[in-house]
């Protein structure tokens, strides 16, 4: 097992004695960890919303750019519309499994908890795995981010997506890993639901993105 | 599964539902977590209608452009309530969840207007310098 | 091969040997840094510094850093200035001056990123960092580590700023770095990458700060403190940081987009393949002007507080001032096109953002109408603070308006990118921002260090800077009406600029001797420190930081304040302060950690590899960030108790120094 808390050996100057928690002790640990979970939640959907301010910018430049095709192919050549619905169909599904996972959680069910996360972290995975093969597959066409503004803009915009995706997947593998140390503590709930939200945000990202690049583009 | 050493409240449970931290008995949890299912059910539910619904008006052509774009943007929107329902349970229960909305709202209004702002100024750029 | 991965491009010769200027400026900085250094080995002070202050989550002592740091960034931008107005004094006709225009371009380039992202920045964070908790009734900030690392990542920022002076160039481009002059064609040297990834590094901890703050207020607020109960700086910096939350999101993505047509080849902003400069331009102002309403909010704020203090009288009109700093920071994202009203939209866009700015204007002028019926027979102490408040009220004033002249698109058109406009952006930014902070640095510094500043070299200084700020900058109005464009390092003697612009050189010495004041004012109350010790409230004056001593106790407050009413502290002092029987509790606080110095450090590190393509370099302290961010999570041991009898403790050292309340 993985050694899972480190001490900080770092204190400042008045650490002094630690913990005689006194007669309220426990309450006050108990209500000191709630006001913490709801500061760190609310904080991290604060920041969610930034990340979505930064992906409105991103779009609004693949809009804007989206028709400087160089006398290169533009999105109805590029798109492969089926995959694009799958991609979608299995995010949403994953969505809708990291969802059953946090109601494992909250039944204080271990195995479930793991079992969905798993099947969450796999759906992420051929979400992935089929964007970079239809990403690469125009690379090897000629067609790459360096052909035109809007090819520019269609792997930027995939490709932050798909980092984010990244990012969430790391964080998942990372919280599988805690949870054998720290179980269904509040520490590990608040990072489910941090974890959860952002799983959500992306998938409503994917769905914007969706429907602005590829759908609109299809009209 | 779970070290019974670390984990401090493998006895009990906290809320559910609206990601709010109070705590609960085993019974009220247990009711939360299915309230929760039920809800996370009917928003992938929706979720896959309106992907569905979208891709297959395109691709069929089902309308004209304009009506096209309209129910796109139509079906977008729907999409954002759906995940803010279902998903983000957004709602106006508890001074919390009144920030968190609030918070909501307002980066949709400034998404709002940093596209379309850009939207039109980019636009009205290229039709003064380019065409 | 390996040399390659390793170095990248980086050689010898990317030290500017032969340029004395930039070689002096190094040495300087050299010397003053061996020094310091020297003085922390010699007084055996390295694991203090460590444990006490680099490694610190104490938001009163990163706010301290930040200051420090905003100082030294003070001096480099300003140096920067003096630079500029000898040039352009003497290098008229005939005369070159003495900078060549590629050294010119970086010059005014440094200044604008300096005194923006580094100065302004990390003296507002540096402030709020101290003051917003102790006005909320709070212990720390909501993260404490983000707050360390927020700093750190600021400090790496400042730090590329830094190396660039004498490892190879600064960007030339301007401190909004247009493209296509800032893409890969035109500025290929290292400079413009070093501007990228400084402020990417402090683009993020700004960030992280804004969010930090924003859910300190939100969530923090003692019992009792309702919004409409907020002291006006907490309010005012609240919007600030709802502005940096919404509008660096923006910023972000459009120097990475930047970044990318550098880095990977894309097309974005080239002036060729399909790409379209003037979206940078349009993404970067719709960031660019809530930023500047992010600088100035703040400072509003700290007017707030000093002129009712010094006023001895409640803020005129409370809710409109609440109503106005909101109204300010909505309407502040509907007006960025009037920093390109001249780049080819058509007449009814301009026309829209023009009537934008002018209706931006009016919540500011309610403002001001209110600061000053506060004065209005109030009992009025014209100690610094207050002296910096009456100027920065004259001297936005004109400011705001010369901001409205120019808001009118067709008036626009005449002055933009002449010297007006940097008449009028220094005329708000130094008369507003900096006006405002160092009231706030003259208001708070006895909360902070216990001891006040000395108040007649503060009045030199102030003089020599509001003086030297008329001299310097009024001509450049007049310069601006008789066509003399921005960032020229030389011009025709036909012009007729020549003298205005001596006059304008003549203000800016006038400033540095401002300046040298305030470093006196410094040295001088640091040395007579005894003499000028403070109790809580030196200022007689009306919020909760004055409750606590000077400097506070790590903890702030030993037991929460429970408020009921606007200023609770000075109704409290009205109607007698009763002598209450202190019952203290433990006092969970948050321990040091030493990730966030490290991840700045290495993210410097970072930036640097990536400007020079050292690839080898690059990828490891990439590498090692990501690890640090990922380990850290791993630290489920992140805080501790200080026992209720520690508290009562260290409560009574301080009634001991300090005397009575």
């Amino acid at each position: 097992m993985t050694s899972c808390s480190m001490n900080n050996k770092n204190h400042n100057e008045n650490s002094g004695a630690h913990g005689a928690h006194g007669a309220h002790g426990a309450h006050d640990a108990h209500d000191h960890e709630a006001a913490v979970a709801a500061k760190v939640t609310f904080g991290f959907w604060v920041y969610v919303m930034t990340d979505a301010i930064m992906f409105a910018a991103m779009l609004a430049t693949y809009a804007v750019l989206k028709n400087g095709t160089y006398g290169g192919p533009g999105i109805q050549q590029v798109a492969h519309l089926p995959h694009i619905l799958i991609q979608t169909l299995i995010l949403t599904l994953s969505a809708f499994t990291f969802g059953l996972g946090f109601i494992a959680f909250l039944k204080s069910k271990a195995c479930q908890l793991r079992f969905w996360l798993v099947i969450t972290f796999i759906l992420g995975v051929v979400f992935l795995s089929i964007e970079i093969g239809d990403l690469t597959s125009l690379v090897k066409q000629g067609y790459s981010w360096q052909t035109s503004a809007f090819l520019s803009s269609y792997f930027t915009v995939l490709g932050l997506h798909a980092l984010h995706i990244m990012v969430a997947l790391l964080w998942m593998l990372v919280l599988l890993v805690q949870f054998s140390c720290k179980g269904f503590s509040t520490v590990m709930k608040t990072r489910f639901t941090c974890l959860g939200l952002f799983w959500n945000f992306l998938n409503l990202m994917w769905l914007i993105i969706f429907t602005v690049v590829f759908l609109i583009g299809a009209v | 599964m779970s070290n019974p050493n670390h984990s401090k409240s493998s006895q009990h449970c906290h809320a559910a539902g609206n990601y709010s931290q109070g705590s609960c008995g085993k019974d009220a949890c247990h009711q939360k977590a299915n309230k929760l299912s039920r809800a996370y059910l009917i928003g992938f539910i929706f979720s896959i209608i309106l992907t569905l619904l979208g891709f297959f008006l395109v691709t069929h052509r089902a309308l004209e452009p304009q009506g096209l774009y309209l129910s796109l943007a139509v079906l977008i929107l729907l999409q954002l309530a759906t995940q803010a329902v279902f998903f983000f349970r957004l709602n106006m229960a508890t001074d919390d969840d009144r920030w968190n909305l609030v918070i909501f709202l307002f980066s949709l209004l400034i998404m709002l207007i940093v596209v379309s702002g850009s939207l039109w100024i980019m636009y009205n750029l290229n039709y003064y310098m380019v065409n | 091969m390996f040399e390659q991965l390793l170095l990248g491009k980086l050689t010898l010769d990317a030290i500017p040997y032969q340029n004395p200027i930039v070689m002096g400026a190094t040495a300087f900085m050299g010397i003053v840094a061996l020094v310091i250094l020297g003085a922390i080995t010699v007084t055996k002070k390295w694991g203090w510094l460590w444990t006490e202050w680099l490694t610190s989550v104490d938001h009163k002592k990163i706010g301290i850093m930040y200051l420090i740091l905003a100082f030294i960034m003070l001096l480099r931008g300003f140096s920067d200035a003096i630079l500029m107005r000898t040039q352009q004094a003497v290098a008229v006709g005939s005369h070159m001056g003495y900078l060549p225009p590629s050294h010119y371009d970086q010059i005014f380039t440094a200044h604008g990123v300096i005194m923006i992202f580094f100065m302004a920045t990390s003296f507002i964070f540096g402030v709020v960092n101290i003051i917003v908790p102790q006005q909320i009734g709070a212990r720390d900030v909501a993260f404490p580590y983000l707050n360390s690392l927020s700093f750190w990542l600021t400090a790496g920022g400042a730090g590329i700023v830094l190396i660039s002076l004498f490892i190879g160039d600064f960007a030339a481009a301007g401190w909004t770095a247009y493209p296509p002059l800032s893409e890969l064609a035109y500025s290929p040297g290292v400079g413009m990458d070093y501007y990228l990834w400084s402020l990417t590094l402090s683009g993020f901890g700004t960030l992280i700060g804004g969010i930090n703050i924003f859910v300190t207020i939100i969530k923090m607020r003692c019992p009792g403190m309702t919004m409409m109960k907020l002291p006006l700086f907490t309010w005012s910096v609240l919007c600030s940081m709802i502005l940096i939350i919404v509008s660096f999101p923006v910023l972000n993505i459009t120097l990475g987009l930047l970044f990318l047509d550098r880095f990977i080849g894309t097309h974005f902003f080239t002036s060729d393949f399909g790409g379209n400069p003037m979206m940078y331009i349009n993404l970067f102002w719709t960031w660019g002007h809530p930023e500047v309403y992010i600088l100035v909010l703040p400072a509003f704020g700290i007017f707030s507080e000093v002129v009712s203090t010094f006023s001895k009288k409640p803020l005129f009109g409370y809710a409109a001032m609440v109503w106005a700093t909101i109204a300010i920071t909505v309407l502040s994202f509907t007006v960025w096109l009037h920093h390109f009203f001249t780049m080819g939209a058509g007449a009814n866009v301009n026309a829209v953002f023009g009537i934008a700015t002018m209706i931006i204007s009016i919540p500011t002028g309610v403002k001001i109408f209110n600061w000053l019926a506060t004065m209005y027979r109030g009992r009025i102490t014209f100690a610094t603070p207050m002296l910096w408040m009456i100027a920065f009220l004259v001297t936005f004033s004109v400011g705001g308006m010369t901001g409205v002249m120019m808001s009118v698109p067709g008036f626009d058109y005449i002055v933009h990118n002449s010297v007006f406009l940097i008449a009028h952006f220094h005329n708000t930014i130094i008369g507003g921002v900096v006006f405002g902070l160092f009231a706030g640095y003259t208001y708070w510094f006895p909360k902070i260090f216990g001891f006040r500043l000395n108040e007649h070299l503060g009045k030199w200084a102030f003089w020599c800077w509001f003086l030297g700020f008329l001299v310097a900058f009024m001509p450049l109005y007049v310069l601006g009406f008789m066509g003399m464009p921005r960032r020229i390092n030389h011009y025709a003697a036909s012009t007729g600029w020549h003298g205005l612009l001596v006059l304008s050189c003549v203000g800016a010495f006038i400033i540095l001797a401002g300046v040298l004041f305030q470093v006196a004012q410094l040295l001088y109350s640091i040395k007579h420190r005894e003499k000028y010790k403070v109790g809580n409230d030196p200022w007689d004056a009306r919020t909760l930081e004055w409750t606590i001593p000077s400097p506070p106790p790590f903890y702030n407050f030993a037991i929460e304040p429970v408020v009921s009413e606007r200023d609770d502290f000075w109704e409290q002092k009205q109607r007698g302060l009763k002598a209450i029987k202190p019952v203290y509790t433990d006092i969970h606080m948050p321990k040091n950690t030493s990730i966030g110095f490290m991840i700045g450090v290495i993210g410097a590190g970072f930036g640097f590899a990536m400007s020079w393509d050292m690839a080898l370099p690059a990828i490891v302290t990439g590498a090692l960030m990501l690890l640090c961010v990922v380990v850290r999570t791993f630290d489920f041991n992140t805080d501790y108790y200080v026992t209720a009898a520690e508290v009562a403790e260290t409560e009574a050292k301080f009634s001991k120094l300090n005397g009575a309340v």
